[in-house]
């Protein structure tokens, strides 16, 4: 069972968002990813290799047809701290209802 | 406590956001398991007596071309295996088809029942096409939630 615990690398922004989309499914083609955040390559780039380097996402090349073609996927650790962070963020927003209400 | 509560809200949204693009982009075109599931029944009759194994070999192939293709439709690939609430579905269903190939196998094979397994074919085919427009709807129905 994952523990609530709140994850400064995933909660960035663009990267919890990447790690939404990622968190959903097996992987997701890099463009795919850009096009669906409207972001660049290099910002998406930048945040790939943050989360890279945490251990929390695989990177994968693959070349069809001649094309390189670049696949993310959230690994068992980045969808523990994704699960985690969610679970901490109900947490505190649980506890800001209760205090406000 | 007014940041977090903005942040936390703002970052469960964003995930939702995530999960929703998911819903987006998992429904494939109308032909696209019609056409694997006719890859299916190719690929079961081909195990039918008197024919040769050029069909599933054939089959295979096409199978492999049409993930390919599916990679590039929706620019992500699902294992329904790794999906809380579908996994055991996912299991059943797989057990089911090959008990089903089994006992058309055997009717085949053994007992001498000609065409079991184009039989077989025809109803594991229709059965992929109608399991898998589920399938899309209910994580649709999931990442949408």
């Amino acid at each position: 069972m994952t523990e609530p615990r709140f994850d400064a690398v995933v909660h960035a922004p663009t990267r919890l968002q990447i790690c939404a989309l990622l968190g959903a499914v097996d992987s997701v083609e890099f463009g795919t990813v850009r096009d669906e955040l409207a972001i660049s390559d290099s910002v998406l780039s930048k945040h790939v290799r943050v989360l890279e380097e945490a251990g929390y996402v695989t990177v994968k090349k693959a070349t069809v047809a001649s094309r390189q073609r670049t696949w993310l996927s959230l690994n068992r650790a980045g969808r523990t701290a994704l699960e985690g962070h969610v679970l901490e963020l109900r947490r505190l927003l649980a506890a800001t209802g209760t205090m406000s209400g | 406590m007014e940041s977090n509560e903005y942040g936390a809200a703002q970052a469960l949204h964003d995930l939702d956001e995530g999960r929703a693009a998911a819903a987006r982009r998992v429904v494939t075109p109308w032909w696209y398991h019609p056409l694997l599931g006719a890859t299916i029944f190719v690929m079961v009759a081909g195990l039918s007596r008197g024919s040769t194994g050029l069909l599933v070999g054939l089959a295979l192939v096409a199978q492999g071309l049409l993930f390919v293709l599916y990679r590039r439709l929706t620019g992500m690939w699902v294992n329904t295996f790794h999906i809380p609430g579908l996994k055991r579905t996912t299991v059943l269903t797989i057990l089911f088809a090959y008990v089903l190939l089994a006992a058309g196998a055997l009717l085949e094979h053994r007992v001498g029942v000609p065409y079991s397994l184009v039989v077989v074919g025809a109803g594991l085919a229709v059965a992929y096409v109608v399991y898998w427009r589920w399938i899309e709807q209910r994580l649709v129905q999931l990442w949408r939630a």
